[in-house]
């Protein structure tokens, strides 16, 4: 009988506790618990015995910190493979000690999280996490481990990362386990429901919640995975919590208590049990006296059509779905620009307004003929993940960035999108079958998009079918029956309407739809958008990829839920028709600043007092009349003239000389639009947080103001390695590059990018700042220009790039 | 599993911590000026955004505390330096704690950076002020839970000649990363970065002092040598 079988028959028993254990036994404060497999083989061998004797059907080998960070095989410390195989020869023998013939009894190889934060905020790239984690698994299956166990997991991408490893280096079933805290999230915020769709996606045979709380506190949990898990549930808690009693750690939940509550657990349909820290084998022989012979119910699918991201779960087919489209540079000028420019801040700006706007599902398309659309895309998702908590759509037709973006994408991703060719099926189910994934699948193949609603149904017919012989169920597939535009084909619309309730009728699927595409080619197209969008949601349309800066759109959605009795005492259209008109930036024009009877009113006056919006509408305005770059001598450069004079002579501080530089920007935003693409504003400077220093905020308020003053700057972000820096100079040629430091630590960093910049590219100007930075200091490591703040960092570009004086 | 000992995580509501905008003013750089009505508004609004993404957590320890020369042992880990020996003299017990106002406050602060660079910077501040703030809330709740002993200020890596690389021993002892979700990166600084680390000594002083005796955070200022610090008051 292999190990899920055996899942399958009845409840199936964890083992306990390991570290109060291995301090009794002499394991000293700091010492790694993991060493004891090779040096003290024997004393780890009967804990195990024990608690195969106590009724554990499953055993974790003792392995729970058992990675290269750790264990390197450096300087006569043990290797992964070392402690991995003893600990796994460990538990083998201790089963045959046991005497336990029965093939019921199987061994776990413990995986427990690295320690360290996973990049974009943390330093931990997610390959390396991928490449820690299969050097373990690598070790425990040749070993001869019967399961992978990932336990304690406490972030939702390390968690993806370990799993990965697991599927890619064995065939054992793989059980996941994670750490919640009592509002039920993970220390990322991942909630129980996100974390089971990502990983039912990619494949993880058993889920559950470990460690951290007690008994009692994961029975109330329980319900939300019974709920959404089509898996069998495991719950491993702690014998509640630890206080010190005569310099020895106890735990205030005893074995009859635990038991009791395990037994509430089990009858609550948790099938894997077991304890977590305070537990020992006189718990699990409790607990499985208590729980034995409980009737178990089968686990059933709960054919849940979700998505998810790194904090929570996205449900089709209840209320409709908004998934944003902006994130698209087809039509876009400004977009395109940021793309080739590698302007991530603009990209990901369009995401927060998106979902500032009510956006639940971000569409993400970033595909240019003349970028590398992978590396683009894999850019994007990682940092639209590191300010927005939206599931992302995957949009590209890049089999390349597709894959890449599915794998370092934090959740189970929508993707966008197969067809019913088969050359589309088979590129893209594979994928969503190894990483998991909600899949828009279009009604159209090789020989075009079928005329008729039946035609498409046919064709969905087959994606779904084509989608079984994959392992992918219908519920992690949703139709776009196609939404064609009314003026070259007045029928096009009902063919779309009819097509709805036909595929979610007779498959049991939810649609989505393209909505913006009905109109293409007629005025005013939002009138017709979002008619066609009531019309579509009233035939069953559950998602809508679509403009949610639309004012139309945003009608059509929150009238037709307030109709179809979906928003609760009608709270969400009153909060959205009390903010007609939906403007997209909503700064308030308070009454002037104490201060500001003398600043002038008009464009400049909006600079200084820091308003956007205002200034925005006020450039627009002049833009009418005002040659674009006119507006940009006479009335931008002077307001921020003025306040960086003001801000020099300690009249305006840092907070409001950014306040302006917003207000600039927007003003720009406004230029830039009737600029044609090609014109570059300014030359080019480089800002960088050198390598090892992740303190960020002194370079962005640089970059805020250089911005301003007509620079192009390449931001290349934080922890940089001095390479990348050199690699980026010398590719964009630029005369100028900005390095921040805060750390004394990391001044050294500082002192070799710029060796390594002189001599590989010796006309760079280097202008170094930072907290602990000095004129000394930038004086000894070579820098050519300490800036004391942003200002002075300013007016020395404008001296040394634009030959202008102070 | 993890193997831990009596290290325990405490959580607390934002209403528990006060931030005093008057000295987010002062990490925004206003020095002793008084901030326009504007900028009140954006520090308000600021306030209110932290707190909301804020996820108050930390993790301590009670250890012995044993001192030979320029070494220091908490029974968990040593460290060496003679700073931290001189200002834990005297003293036999410390609480080493790990505390961090959450993952959530380091992506507001990040998203901020790219829709509104001014709240992004007074978000830091108010940041800034909220984990200190914390700090002192624990700290009192700990001089409470010991009645009759001296609370030393706080000692973090870093100080004196306490190396940045005590964080490691004394970040795995706190097991920091699992209880509150604090980690290291590979330059030894911690993430979420509105996160503290330190070290506090107590001292056997009165067993009937009523009121428990606290050493708050000093106000470094006067003794500073880096006269042209923008904080400096």
């Amino acid at each position: 009988m292999n190990i899920m079988e055996c899942i399958n028959q009845g409840i199936f028993y964890l083992d306990g506790g390991t570290g109060t254990y291995l301090q009794e036994q002499g394991l000293a404060p700091g010492e790694l618990p993991e060493t004891w497999n090779l040096l003290h083989p024997e004393k780890i061998k009967d804990l195990h015995r024990q608690y195969y004797e106590a009724g554990s059907h499953l055993v974790c080998t003792n392995t729970f910190g058992a990675n290269g960070l750790k264990y390197d095989g450096q300087e006569g410390r043990f290797s992964v493979k070392e402690v991995v195989s003893a600990a796994v020869n460990c538990a083998k023998t201790a089963r045959e000690e046991a005497k336990f013939g029965q093939p019921d009894r199987f061994v776990a190889l413990d995986i427990g999280p690295l320690g360290k934060l996973l990049a974009p905020l943390g330093d931990l790239d997610f390959e390396d996490a991928v490449s820690l984690f299969a050097e373990i698994v690598q070790a425990g299956a040749e070993a001869g481990a019967d399961c992978v166990l990932i336990e304690t997991m406490n972030d939702c991408y390390e968690t993806k990362a370990a799993v990965l490893a697991a599927k890619e280096n064995c065939s054992l079933p793989v059980f996941v386990s994670n750490v919640y805290d009592e509002t039920g999230k993970l220390m990322s915020g991942t909630t129980p429901e996100a974390m089971v769709a990502m990983l039912e996606g990619l494949g993880a045979d058993v889920i559950g919640i470990n460690c951290s709380l007690g008994p009692d506190k994961m029975l109330e949990l329980l319900p939300r995975f019974i709920s959404c898990a089509s898996v069998p549930v495991l719950v491993k808690p702690n014998a509640g919590l630890p206080r010190s009693e005569g310099g020895k750690t106890v735990f205030d939940v005893s074995a009859e208590e635990f038991a009791q509550t395990m037994l509430r657990i089990a009858a609550g349909g948790a099938r894997v049990i077991g304890g977590c820290c305070g537990t020992t084998p006189a718990y699990i022989r409790l607990m499985t006296d208590q729980t034995k012979g409980l009737p178990v119910t089968p686990i059933l699918s709960k054919h849940r059509a979700v998505i998810s991201s790194y904090t929570h779960a996205v449900v089709f087919g209840g209320k409709p779905v908004m998934i944003g489209e902006r994130i698209n540079p087809t039509g876009k000028k400004r977009f395109k620009e940021a793309l080739r420019q590698k302007d991530i801040g603009y990209i990901l700006k369009e995401g927060i307004l998106q979902q500032e706007q009510g956006a639940q599902v971000l569409d993400v398309n970033v595909g240019l003929p003349e970028i590398d659309e992978p590396e683009m895309l894999v850019t994007c998702v990682k940092e639209l993940q590191s300010v927005c908590d939206l599931p992302l759509q995957l949009d590209t037709s890049n089999q390349t960035a597709m894959e890449r973006a599915m794998r370092v994408y934090n959740g189970k991703p929508m993707i966008n999108s197969v067809n019913g060719s088969d050359e589309s099926m088979s590129a893209i189910f594979p994928l969503v079958k190894k990483y998991g994934g909600f899949v828009v699948c279009l009604t159209l193949d090789g020989s075009g998009i079928p005329e008729t609603a039946e035609g498409r149904f046919a064709i969905a017919e087959r994606i779904v079918r084509r989608a079984a012989e994959y392992g992918i169920a219908a519920c992690d597939l949703i139709f776009d029956p196609l939404a064609m535009t009314i003026s070259s084909d007045q029928q096009a619309a009902q063919v779309t309407l009819d097509t709805i309730p036909m595929i979610q009728g007779r498959l049991g699927v939810c649609c989505s739809l393209g909505i913006s595409n009905i109109s293409f080619g007629l005025p005013n197209r939002d009138f017709i958008t979002g008619t066609f969008f009531i019309m579509a949601l009233v035939k069953g349309l559950s998602a809508a990829i679509m403009n949610p800066f639309s004012f139309e759109m945003q009608k059509a959605y929150h009238s037709y839920l307030a109709l179809a009795g979906l928003d609760d005492n009608c709270q969400e259209y009153i909060r959205f028709s009390q903010n007609v008109p939906s403007d997209t930036v909503t700064v308030s024009k308070a009454p002037a600043a104490q201060n500001s009877s003398q600043t002038p009113d008009g464009l400049q006056g909006a600079i200084l007092r820091g308003f956007s919006a205002e200034a925005a509408e006020l450039a627009k305005e002049k833009l009418e009349s005002t040659e674009p770059l006119a507006l940009i001598q006479e009335q931008i450069v002077p307001a921020l003239d003025i306040v960086g004079k003001g801000f020099e002579a300690k009249t305006v501080f840092l907070p409001q000389l950014l306040m302006s530089a917003e207000a600039a920007k927007a003003a720009f935003e406004e230029v830039r639009k009737k600029l044609p693409a090609s014109d570059e504003i300014g030359p080019a400077v480089i800002l960088a947080t050198v390598k090892g220093d992740i303190h960020d905020i002194g370079k962005n308020i640089v970059k805020a103001i250089m911005e301003n003053y007509g620079y192009h700057v390449i931001d290349l972000g934080r922890d940089v390695p001095p390479e990348t820096i050199v690699e980026s100079a010398i590719e964009n040629q630029v005369k100028l590059v900005g390095l921040s430091a805060l750390m004394t630590t990391t001044v050294p960093a500082m002192a070799e990018t710029i060796r390594q910049l002189k001599e590989k590219k010796p006309d760079t100007l280097v202008m170094v700042g930072g907290a602990v930075m000095t004129q000394e200091y930038a004086d000894q490591i070579g820098a050519d220009f300490y800036g004391k703040n942003a200002m002075e960092s300013v007016r020395y570009a404008e001296r040394v790039l634009k030959g202008k004086s102070d | 599993m993890r193997h831990s000992s009596a290290v325990k995580t405490v959580f607390h509501k934002s209403s528990d911590v006060e931030i005093p905008l008057k000295e987010v003013g002062r990490y925004m750089g206003l020095g002793r000026s008084q901030p326009d009505a504007q900028l009140v508004g954006l520090m308000e609004r600021a306030l209110a955004d932290f707190q909301r993404a804020a996820n108050y957590t930390a993790c301590f320890m009670e250890v012995p505390v044993s001192i030979t020369e320029a070494k220091t042992d908490f029974g968990t880990f040593c460290v060496e330096g003679k700073s931290l020996a001189k200002h834990l003299a005297g003293c036999d017990r410390a609480i080493l704690f790990a505390a961090t106002t959450g993952i959530e406050t380091e992506r507001q602060r990040k998203r901020a950076f790219v829709t509104s660079p001014s709240l992004a910077l007074v978000l830091d501040a108010v940041g800034t002020v909220a984990i200190e703030s914390f700090c002192d809330l624990l700290c009192r709740e700990w001089a409470e839970e010991h009645p009759g002993q001296t609370f030393r200020s706080r000692f973090s890596p870093g100080y004196g000649d306490l190396p940045l690389n005590a964080q490691k021993p004394l970040l795995d002892a706190l097991h920091a990363n699992q209880n509150a979700g604090i980690s290291l990166t590979d330059a030894l600084l911690m993430i979420p970065q509105k996160s503290v680390s330190a070290i506090i000594g107590m001292e056997q002083t009165d067993h009937t002092a009523e009121k428990p005796a606290v050493c708050s955070k000093r106000d470094h200022c006067p003794t500073c040598g880096q006269q042209d610090c923008t904080f400096r008051l």
